[in-house]
Parts: structure tokens; C-alpha cells; sequence
């Protein structure tokens, strides 16, 4: 289907106006403008993102489905939209289809203390539903960069990754159950229990689907203690292959941090390692003392534990302030971590060819993770797109994935076969199975 | 659209970066949650204005003017983007091309015709003072008294006036000098007016030779502080808050302050003394001098302030907004306990007082200058 609608345009904002109310959906372009992107780098002038008919703002779970309902029968392209704040243009819309804004439904129904367990709608921000936790004594732990404005459902469409993913792990393995709106109209409610050996784990389908296969409404979510300690550590290395072989000795000898980040400064010769445990109080102090003495003897220099603090403190931020340099861009990449000094390598190899501007390389929160995080000159947006394929095929031919977590998006389509072979297939099979009629963010995952 | 050259590269960095760190503690988006009232959306909307991509329009002057200014934005952005002078330069733009807001001209004219905003005859302008006030004749520090409190907050003015007597600091008024300091025309666009007034006022204090203005509004504060020496050269003379000027007395043994005020208060950040100048500590140092209050912080506080909705001509324009926004904060001083709300601004005072009265909320309301004035002898 190729943006196929079959009833005119103000026919559809009619009926979504039926449904949700008049103010809530908009159609004027100074309103649709804002929703024609999301932070993918490459939509950057003159290239400004896809302009939909309309955003439509259903603010109940009964809401949407009326709304995907009547898409449905009519055949009009959905795109599902937390905060917008996705790298890889999975919230831009199709042309001329709609945007549902999932900001409206933005309640945290329940939290229980005797389950650990939170449930919230899926426009919850991030941050607001940590500042909930926290005076209840409890933290989600799901610290993406964007936490500051990622949504419960954007993150869970995207399987983001946080700062805290050691202790926490990623934002898919925090999902416990989800409501979900399909394709046709009809509402999934999965069961409130982490784990059922009882066919398919279907609410992992929607986990990293970037609304291909529905609309999550709401999320049941694990929720841990408030940590009684923190520390920040940070040590100088000679050069990245020293730091990050302490950090899998770390690993290996089960002092898992619950934040990390080996950073490579080729060119100072050196590199540097952020650390963070977080727990209870006695048990961080023991991890902190094992884990300084190994760092100690395999040749890392502590730095003021100032320069820790700074650095969590500004986590959220840096991404953003690499934007001074041009358009920041993040190529998240991951191999085997047998394999990542050899993609090291290449990846400073590529760096001097590519004419990007490097803000960060380096290992973050798992150890198969190599990322760069870079600016590059927007006016050769084009080049910079075949460079950044270069790595990614150099991470699949080391047996990586081109994304370790922000998504196919815009920017990966046209990889995902050689990402995932056959299994594309399955995927497509389940896509055509669920959404026939191609609505939901048609042109998602490659599929 | 000449005039967003001045912000193009704020404009520029923000369409790169596209975060949205702006929207949780905004205003108006956290509340009505549209992007196009977000910063991030009102710059993409404004630079789209530039590439000659959109056309202005009454509903798009609408979502710039639905900002109440209050600054979260650029306090929270992590590339520093004035967004508030984006929107201040948007608006004034607009205004040249006639999409004004018919509320915001109402007290425009006013203040044309008789140097404030609510139309008051200018000669009652000082109508509030006790005959037994001390004012000199000559001094070297000035009170500014700003519209809001000679016309609708005149509790302010008197406690203002009685501290500063309490404490024998001289002081001298401007009237029939005093005019709107311009910060209602600059906020709503009008430059042009803002400019006018802010000359004459610069004229006025010049005249009466004073080294110190002390002004008891957050929003006179920011205008004469900041817009002034911004537009229209350094001020010769420093500018003082009330709530610094108490510090000051209390620190210095000047202001006793004797009499219990047995009461759980929380203080507001008035976005003009916050997150606009950054005066934060000064008023708390102030209410924790009083003998008996006992402070209490409400969730969002200091930068993190929520607005209380009036600012930025949202109060004029968009009056029912307004109120929903203070009920906001007004829940959130409930959620701590507090008896009492405290503030430094009567612009706040008179949107708060307006939300306590229309909701039936039992919280109390004070200036700072009040509860200080209830407890000197």
C-alpha cells in the first residue's frame, strides 16, 4: 500500500475530531510542522521531515482504538509518536498520513510496593515518572540521554538503552506486561507476570517495534529500591585497549558496574573510564573497594571524583551539545567484545577518512557496545550517510548489529537484510499477519 | 522576518538539536501539551517563518503569544537557547505586521495614555501611602513602586515603605515621575513603547540623584536590572529587590525581626527573580530569619520552578489559562503542607490570590514584605 487513502482529507480530520474532540487533533501547518521530524540527524534544513495531515492527541486506550479502527478501514498511515526524540526518524510520519500523539495519556495509574511494579500510560514521561518512584522510596532505572523528555512507549517502541542498564538492564527487559492497540482495532492486554511458559512472549513483538504492529497504550513496569549509595568513578588509562581490557576483568570477576563508559582519546594517546555502582549501602562500598584495586594494579590513574560527579551530572546533556559542531549524530554500533579492539581499529581508520568531526568513541554500559557519537557538515549530508553504512556493514561483517539501541528508523531500512537474514522474513510475515492493510508507520523497520 | 537574524544562530542550534528538554517544566506545554507551544516547536516554527515555509497567520501569532516567558526553557536547555528572546523578537515582528492580541492593546493604550496598565488616573498613583510614611526629600536610594503594587498589591507598597522606615533607611519616590517600567510592552512586543518609558524612567532616576533603586516587583526588577542597561545603556545607579535589601538589613542587624509568624510557608520563585536574575537564596535567607516559620520546599523549586501562568502577557490574553496554571502550583504547595504561600512578586500575587479565591483553597497568600512587616515591632 502506498499512502492509499480513501476517504478525502477532511473527511479523515472530521471523523478524528468525532472521536477525540476538535482540539485535539491538528491540522494547520504551524502545528504539523514541529511533528514532521523527530531528532533524526540527517532531517536537517533543507531537508525538514515529512509534514502529515494531521496529529491526533486520543487521550484513553478506547480512544485510539477508534481511531486506528477507522484508519484501519480507510487505509490511512499511522505513525505512533511519544517525544519525538528518536535518532532514527522512526517517529517521522508518512506523507499525508497521521500522527498519533501519545502525550495526552500521560497518567501513572498504579504503583504497587508489594509488586515492585509500576503501570503507566504510554505518554508518561521518563523523568516524571522517576521523580514519582523516587518519593515513594523507589527509581525505574531507565536512563536514556533522553530521559529528560522520552515517553514509557517511545522507549519501549525503540528498546532504548540507559546509563544505569548494568544494574537495570535495557528498557525491554524492564517491560513486565503491555496493553496494546493492533492494527485492526483490537486491544492485546499481555498477563502481569514477568514470565509465562505459555507460547509466544507476544508483548516482546512490540518491544523495539517502532509502532509497526500497534499502538502501546499503556506499560506495566519493574520498579527497584531507591539506592542507598551511589559512587562515580573515573580513571585515566594509557590507551583504550588497556581500559577496556580492566573493564572485562571487571566484568569477569563480577563487580558488573551499574554504568560504564570507556571512552578512546586516540589522539591524546590515552583514554578514560567512567564507572558508577549503586545499591545497597554496604555492598556498593565492597564493589567499590574490589573494583579501585583491580583498576589500580591493571594501570588506571583515579581522577578527582569531581570529574565522576560532572560527568554523570551532564549525561543527559552531551549529546545535545555536540550540536554546536554541526548536526551531532550517534552510530551506535555493537560486535562481540572479543571482536572490539578489531572494529576499533577501523572505526579510527574511518574517522580520518570521513571527514566527521569525533565528540566521543567509545564502549558505553555493555562491553560489545562501540559507539561514536560525531558532527558532521550539513552540507555534505549525503556523504556523510554512505560513511556512516561503512561502519555499520563493518560491525555486521564482525557479527554486530548495526543498532544497539535508537532503531532502524530512516537511517537503517536498507541494512536490515543483512542484519537479519531469514529472520527479516519472519518479521515480515508477522508485520503482514497483524497489519494487512500496512498502516501502522508503513515504512518502519525495513519491512 | 529581519528581526530573527538577531536569534538565527539559537534558531539554527535548536532545529539541529530538536531535545525537548524544554517541554517538562514548560509553562504552557506541560499543562495544554500542543508542540507548537513548546520552545522546541515555536523554534521550528520560527525558522520555518524565515525559510518562508509557513504563513503568519492569527492562529500561529496565537502559540507564540500562549507563553507566559517564564524561562524554564532556557535555563533547561543544554545548548543555553534564548527562547524567550526568540519568542520576545517573534512577537515584536508580529506586532509590526498587526497580529497583536486585542487584550494586550487594551493596556498598551493605557499605558500610552496614562502610565500603567490598568488605567488608573496617573495622580493616585501614590494614593496607598500613610500619611505617617517617612519619605525624603533627598536620599540615595529610591523605591520604585511599579504598577501592580500602587494600583492592585498596595499591601506591598505600605509594608515595603514600613520596613523601610523600621530599619531608617532613607529613601526618596519618583512620583510623578514613575512610569510602567515597559517590562508589559517589551514581554507583548512592543519595543517601541518599552523604549519610551524606559528612557523617561532612566531620566526620572537620573534627576533625583540616587546611587539605589529598591523595586518590591520581580518584574519592575528584571526590566530596570537587565532590559534597561540592555537597551538603553548602563543605569547609574544599582537596583535592589526587596527581598536583597531584607537579607541585607536582617544580616546586618538593621531589621529586627521580634514577633513570632507561627506558620509552615513554601516559597514561590517568581520567573523574574529566578530563573530571570537569579535571586534565589535572599528571600529564603529572609523567611528563615523570621522567628517561627517554619520553610517547607514544594517539589519544583528554584530553576526548576513551576510558573505561576501570568507572565509574558498570558494573564491579559489568555486569562482563563492563567488560573489553571496557579491552581497547578497552588496543588503542589498543598502537597507539602503548607499554610501559607510566599512570594516576591505582585504580578504573581495577583494571579495566585485570584486562583486561591476562585478555587476555595484555604492557603493563605503573602508578599514577603508582609509577613516581614507583621513581625517588626
Amino acid at each position: 500500500m502506498e499512502d492509499a487513502i480513501s476517504v478525502n482529507p477532511q473527511g479523515i480530520i472530521k471523523t478524528l475530531m468525532e472521536i477525540v474532540g476538535k482540539d485535539n487533533v491538528l491540522c494547520e501547518p504551524y502545528d504539523l510542522i514541529p511533528y514532521s521530524r523527530d531528532r533524526y540527524a540527517l532531517l536537517v534544513r533543507p531537508r525538514q521531515g515529512v509534514m502529515p495531515l494531521a496529529v491526533v492527541r486520543p487521550a484513553t486506550t478506547e480512544e485510539v482504538q477508534e481511531v486506528v479502527a477507522f484508519a484501519n478501514k480507510h487505509r490511512i498511515p499511522l505513525t505512533p509518536r511519544g517525544s519525538g526524540t528518536n535518532y532514527a526518524g522512526s517517529a517521522v510520519p508518512a506523507k499525508g498520513g497521521v500522527v498519533v500523539d501519545l502525550t495526552r495519556m500521560n497518567k501513572i495509574l498504579n504503583m504497587s510496593e508489594e509488586s515492585m511494579s509500576v503501570k503507566a500510560q504510554a505518554g508518561v514521561i521518563l523523568q516524571n515518572l522517576e521523580e514519582a518512584l523516587n518519593t515513594k522510596g523507589f527509581t525505574f532505572g531507565h536512563d536514556p540521554g533522553s530521559f529528560p523528555s522520552a515517553t514509557v512507549g517511545g522507549c519501549i517502541s525503540t528498546k532504548s538503552l540507559g546509563w544505569r542498564a548494568g544494574k537495570y538492564g535495557d528498557m525491554g527487559s524492564l517491560v513486565l506486561a503491555l496493553k496494546v492497540v493492533l492494527p485492526t482495532g483490537v486491544v492485546v492486554e499481555t498477563r502481569e507476570v514477568p514470565k509465562s511458559s505459555t507460547g509466544f512472549d507476544v508483548k516482546s513483538l512490540f518491544i523495539g517495534a517502532e509502532g509497526t504492529l500497534g499502538v502501546i497504550t499503556e506499560a506495566l513496569l519493574r520498579i527497584h529500591p531507591f539506592p542507598e549509595q551511589r559512587v562515580f568513578l573515573m580513571y585515566s588509562f594509557n590507551n583504550f585497549e588497556q581500559a577496556y581490557k580492566s573493564l572485562l576483568k571487571l566484568l569477569r570477576s563480577g563487580l558488573t558496574p551499574t554504568s560504564s563508559y570507556v571512552e578512546d582519546y586516540a589522539d591524546e594517546e590515552k583514554a578514560v573510564m567512567f564507572l558508577s555502582y549503586e545499591g545497597v549501602k554496604e555492598v556498593v562500598e565492597v564493589q567499590v573497594k574490589r573494583a579501585t584495586s583491580m583498576l589500580e594494579a591493571e594501570g588506571g590513574a583515579r581522577l578527582d571524583d569531581k570529574v565522576a560527579k560532572e560527568h554523570w551530572l551532564n549525561r543527559h546533556d552531551m549529546f545535545s551539545q555536540m550540536n554546536k559542531e554541526g548536526p551531532a549524530d550517534s552510530i551506535e554500533t555493537a560486535v562481540p567484545a572479543s571482536k572490539v579492539l578489531e572494529f576499533l581499529k577501523f572505526v579510527r581508520r574511518w574517522i580520518k577518512r570521513s571527514g566527521v568531526k569525533p565528540m566521543g568513541v567509545g564502549s558505553w554500559v555493555y562491553p560489545e557496545n562501540l559507539g561514536i557519537d560525531l558532527a558532521f557538515d550539513e552540507t555534505k549530508a549525503k556523504e556523510y550517510a554512505a560513511a556512516r553504512d561503512e561502519l555499520a556493514n563493518k560491525a555486521l561483517e564482525l557479527g554486530g548489529t548495526v543498532s544497539y539501541c535508537v532503531g532502524v528508523g530512516l537511517k537503517y531500512p536498507h541494512l536490515m537484510r543483512k542484519e537479519h537474514g531469514a529472520a527479516l522474513d519472519v518479521m515480515k510475515t508477522i508485520k503482514h499477519a497483524l497489519d494487512p492493510n500496512n498502516i501502522m508507520n508503513p515504512r518502519g523497520l525495513g519491512l | 522576518m529581519s528581526i530573527l537574524r538577531n536569534v538565527y544562530d539559537d534558531l539554527t542550534l535548536c532545529s539541529r538539536c530538536r531535545c525537548g528538554f524544554c517541554r517538562i517544566g514548560c509553562a504552557t506545554h506541560s499543562i495544554l501539551g500542543i508542540e507548537s507551544l513548546s520552545a522546541r516547536g515555536r523554534n521550528a516554527v520560527a525558522l520555518s517563518l524565515v525559510d518562508g515555509l509557513v504563513d503568519v497567520s492569527e492562529g500561529l501569532a496565537e502559540r507564540f503569544f500562549l507563553c507566559t516567558t517564564c524561562g524554564f526553557c532556557k535555563e533547561r536547555c543544554p545548548l543555553e537557547v534564548d527562547s524567550v528572546k526568540i519568542n520576545e523578537n517573534l512577537r515584536a515582528e508580529l506586532v509590526k505586521k498587526g497580529f497583536t492580541r486585542p487584550e494586550h492593546e487594551v493596556f498598551i493604550k493605557r499605558i500610552e495614555a496614562v502610565h500603567n496598565p490598568y488605567g488608573e488616573p496617573h495622580e493616585e498613583r501614590l494614593k496607598w501611602l500613610p500619611p505617617k510614611a517617612k519619605v525624603a526629600e533627598k536620599a540615595d536610594t529610591a523605591y520604585f513602586v511599579g504598577c501592580t503594587t500602587a494600583y492592585r498589591r498596595s499591601e506591598i507598597a505600605e509594608a515595603t515603605v514600613r520596613i523601610l522606615n523600621a530599619a531608617d533607611v532613607d529613601f526618596v519616590m519618583l512620583h510623578p515621575e514613575e512610569w510602567c517600567c515597559g517590562s508589559p510592552a517589551l514581554r507583548v512586543g512592543r519595543r517601541d513603547l518599552f523604549l519610551e518609558l524606559a528612557r523617561h524612567n532612566m531620566e526620572a532616576i537620573r534627576r533625583v540623584g540616587v546611587t539605589r533603586v529598591v523595586t518590591s516587583c520581580a518584574g519592575c526588577y528584571r526590566a530596570l536590572s537587565r532590559d534597561y542597561p540592555e537597551s538603553v545603556g548602563e543605569t547609574p545607579f544599582k537596583v535592589v529587590h526587596t527581598s536583597e535589601l531584607l537579607a541585607e538589613l536582617i544580616r546586618e542587624g538593621r531589621l529586627r525581626l521580634s514577633k513570632d509568624v507561627s506558620e509552615t510557608v513554601t516559597y514561590h520563585d517568581p520567573c523574574h527573580l529566578g530563573r530571570h536574575t537569579g535571586i534565589y537564596e535572599q528571600p529564603r535567607e529572609v523567611l528563615e530569619s523570621i522567628p517561627a516559620v517554619k520553610l517547607v520546599e514544594m517539589a519544583k523549586n528554584r530553576e526548576n520552578t513551576l510558573c505561576c501562568g501570568a507572565g509574558g502577557g498570558v494573564k491579559a490574553g489568555f486569562p482563563d489559562f492563567a488560573i489553571q496554571a496557579a491552581l497547578r502550583r497552588l496543588e503542589e504547595a498543598k502537597d507539602v503542607g503548607a499554610e501559607s504561600l510566599v512570594s516576591t512578586c505582585p504580578f504573581c500575587a495577583h494571579n495566585l490570590k485570584e486562583a486561591i479565591r476562585k478555587s476555595g483553597s484555604r492557603l493563605k497568600f503573602y508578599d514577603l514584605t508582609e509577613l516581614v512587616a507583621k513581625t517588626i515591632k
